[in-house]
């Protein structure tokens, strides 16, 4: 898990370097990101043919890559490039430490050795507790009953649930048939693509 | 004449400079012959030293010996491979 971290890490910072376009950057921390993952002697990567070094690449990409897909990892929003204040070189491990650690007591040494499956189901298990017991405190307020002033009634408003908590949109709309005199007027606007 | 074998960042420099001038759709149209010299007309005097430097063992021969080499050490490489995964990295147009 704290290779794994580190792995993440500088897959970020190979991003940064492309967008950057420094092609040196980005070479560096792709032999760093390889032999984090090598339990062999170091290698020569300047005698390594650029094809054999691709293809060390993509397998450690392959073999730490998570096997389960998990709902916690998709999102259609676009992750933000701006650094947080409170980021840090090496603060992915600690994430993941401090997540493990208070939630289940455990230590440094067995966190370290996770797999990384193991890992992200019980993040997600972790978030979805921590959610389930925010909404229960939320139905118990005040502020979840807010007042509609067309029905004139207080009425429960669900606390908002994150992306991959939502019901999954159903791929293929069933097709209904509608009377004409009942289609909307006017102009019609495609707002699908939006 | 012995060729080089390129490591990666080497075939990624070739990379960027033919991907100034050419592409792969561009390239895969084209006759070997009709490449080599295409390509050789555009690239700067700078350009082609460092060509020539990645990829012949032994760069003292004549022009036209040069460039058959170079195109030879490239195919060898697989530079249409270079190409593809200098654009899918992010850092080619």
């Amino acid at each position: 898990m704290k290779k794994r971290a580190k792995l993440d890490e500088l897959g970020q910072s190979m991003g940064d370097a492309v967008s950057k376009g420094d092609f040196d950057k980005y070479y560096l921390l792709s032999v760093q990101f390889v032999e984090t993952a090598l339990t062999q002697d170091k290698v020569d990567w300047n005698k390594v043919p650029w094809r054999e070094f691709l293809v060390a690449y993509s397998e450690v990409v392959k073999l730490n890559a998570p096997t389960l897909e998990f709902p916690i990892l998709v999102s259609s929003k676009k992750k933000q490039d701006k650094k947080l204040p409170w980021e840090y070189d090496g603060r992915a491990w600690y994430f993941w430490l401090n997540l493990f650690a208070s939630n289940y007591g455990w230590d440094e040494k067995k966190i370290e050795n996770m797999d990384i499956d193991t890992a992200l189901g019980l993040y997600q298990e972790i978030l979805m507790d921590e959610q389930f017991a925010k909404e229960w405190t939320w139905q118990l307020s005040e502020i979840s009953y807010p007042y509609n002033q067309s029905s004139k009634k207080q009425e429960f408003k669900p606390l908002e649930r994150p992306e991959w908590m939502l019901p999954l949109a159903p791929t293929h709309l069933p097709v209904i048939r509608m009377r004409k005199d009942m289609m909307p007027m006017g102009n019609i606007m495609d707002l699908s693509a939006k | 004449m012995p060729n080089k074998t390129l490591n990666f960042p080497d075939a990624m420099k070739l990379a960027s400079i033919i991907s100034k001038y050419f592409d792969t759709v561009s390239i895969s149209g084209m006759a070997g012959d009709e490449f080599a010299y295409d390509l050789f007309s555009k690239l700067t005097e700078t350009e082609i030293n460092q060509v020539v430097d990645m990829l012949l063992d032994d760069p003292g021969i004549s022009t036209e010996h040069v460039i058959i080499s170079c195109v030879e050490a490239m195919i060898e490489n697989n530079f249409m491979g270079m190409l593809d995964t200098y654009k899918q990295l992010g850092f080619g147009k």
